[in-house]
């Protein structure tokens, strides 16, 4: 009888715990997956919006040609090379040219005026807005990973299973501050 | 604060001359009926503790019951010019203050949000066993449209002691002011903000164990503020989308309402819509009968929850529609 119990505690601590464990990480992997699959979909989003906004604007700004020209080729780049670290690469810089884009807006009245701008404006604000909520629902779900990763025990499954931990997406300072985006577009 | 200042309408004197007339009718009311009915109901206790004491001399009875009965009639003729008084108190000092605060808002002092809208909200599970409402407000506060009134939702208890008496209570589900806004930004699924209860308790290990737990509102959606997570815990349906609402800038603003209003604070986000429940523990936008009108503090606390409620447009940013959402 003793010996039995002895065999049951053993497969509970070495065979059922494990297992649970196990799954456990697997699902947090899957979630992380997941979360980034949607910023992929929305920065999709927003490289389809890219030829759009750049035709609507190149007539009206002079001065910006440059970063035109940067964001068309940051696109062609980000669309060709789908891989995480070029996607996180590439879509901070972008983020960072969308930016100092709606910021110059500010020098063309003529341009703000335009229905067409400013449709595409609302549609830009709206999936700027989306990734940021994705890449925050991204860096959510790894810092749960990698902390399920790294918490004893399952730290020794982790290892035993070769799960690594993952880079949390860079979030722009400008978007860790409360930026009042309204009144960046006030007139 | 020079905003505040000129806008209040008890520092101008603008309701005065209102109150001042709804005072004599105050005084008039308390004079003509509930001073008498006082009367007649206190003479009626004496006559009947006189009774009481001597019961030989039964001819007490008559006056307590003649008395007694005065009293009621008294009270039945009193309810016509009191409601008018309270109708009258609503739609000049309340809708005063309301249009010194947003000029057209509708307000209706007997409607109120319905029960399916509140329910629909998502916030509170259970179902009411009793549902009333006053004072509902309505309109347009700039690109936002806004309704609010004031609910209480009740469920009942029965027990039966051990000599077979059958005993109903009553139990708030929700009491206080309900909110519905229109939000700036579209959505699809439903995100909740509720008090977080579980995590004060329990702290944050066994909280949020229990939260997950807690799978009929959703999925737990843990967030990076630290602070509002301390306050509040969120409940979707989409990881992202409860993020794309819940912005790093609109968390602080819900944090700062929450510390202004000193009162738990329960949001639900929802069919394009904000709907947000602000506990209250009395009956608010009554006059009382036993207290003078020219006493103005009960009105400026009423002011005060009024520009709140109100100023949940501004608050929470709403008007700003950059979104892609008209």
């Amino acid at each position: 009888m003793p010996a039995l119990l002895l065999i049951g505690l053993l497969a509970f601590f070495f065979v059922i715990i494990p297992i649970i464990i196990y799954n456990g990480l697997i699902h947090k992997r899957n979630m992380v997956d997941n979360a980034f699959a949607s910023i992929d979909a929305m920065l999709k989003k927003r490289y389809d919006l890219i030829p759009n906004l750049v035709n609507t604007v190149k007539t009206y700004m002079t001065h910006e040609k440059e970063t035109l020209t940067k964001i068309t080729e940051l696109r062609a780049k980000a669309l060709d090379n789908r891989d995480p670290d070029t996607q996180a690469k590439v879509d901070q810089e972008m983020t960072g040219l969308m930016r100092s884009i709606m910021v110059a807006v500010e020098n063309y009245p003529q341009l703000k005026a335009n229905e067409n701008f400013m449709q595409l404006q609302a549609s830009l604000n709206n999936i700027e807005e989306q990734i940021a909520a994705a890449r925050r629902a991204y860096n959510a779900a790894v810092t749960s990973y990698n902390t399920a990763i790294q918490i004893f025990p399952n730290s020794i499954i982790a290892g035993m299973k070769h799960f690594t931990p993952r880079e949390l997406f860079v979030i722009p300072a400008e978007e860790r501050q409360n930026v009042d985006v309204g009144n960046l577009f006030k007139s | 604060m020079g905003q505040t200042e000129k806008n209040n309408p008890f520092l101008d004197g603008a309701l005065d001359p209102v109150l001042e007339q709804l005072e004599q009718q105050r005084l008039f009311i308390k004079r003509k009926y509930f001073h008498p009915l006082t009367a007649l109901f206190i003479l009626a206790g004496i006559f009947l503790v006189m009774y009481l004491t001597r019961q030989n001399i039964k001819i007490l009875l008559a006056p307590a019951i003649l008395s007694f009965l005065g009293g009621i009639v008294y009270t039945a003729l009193a309810q016509k010019p009191l409601s008018e008084y309270k109708n009258a108190y609503k739609s000049e000092v309340i809708k005063g203050l309301i249009d010194r605060i947003h000029p057209g808002l509708s307000y209706q002092p007997s409607l109120c949000i319905p029960e399916s809208r509140f329910m629909a909200s998502g916030l509170f599970l259970k179902t009411p066993d009793r549902y009333r409402g006053e004072d509902m407000v309505s309109g347009m506060v700039g690109k936002t449209q806004l309704t609010f009134s004031e609910i209480r939702a009740q469920y009942k208890t029965e027990t039966t002691d051990s000599r077979g008496n059958r005993r109903t209570q009553w139990h708030d589900i929700f009491r206080g002011i309900f909110i519905i806004a229109d939000f700036n930004k579209p959505f699809k699924t439903r995100t909740l903000v509720l008090p977080d209860t579980a995590e004060k308790i329990f702290g944050s290990l066994f909280g949020n164990t229990l939260q997950k737990w807690n799978k009929g509102r959703g999925d737990l959606i843990k967030l990076e503020n630290v602070e509002f997570e301390k306050e509040f815990v969120v409940y979707g349906q989409d990881q992202v989308e409860s993020r794309y609402i819940l912005t790093p800038d609109l968390m602080e603003r819900i944090l700062n309402f929450r510390h202004k209003t000193g009162k738990p604070v329960y949001i639900s986000f929802l069919d394009n819509s904000m709907f947000v429940a602000l506990s209250q523990a009395r009956d608010l936008f009554e006059p009382s009968m036993g207290r003078s009108l020219l006493d103005t503090a009960p009105l400026e606390s009423y002011y005060e929850i009024l520009k709140l409620v109100i100023g949940i447009v501004e608050d929470f940013n709403l008007n700003t529609r950059i979104w892609g959402k008209a």
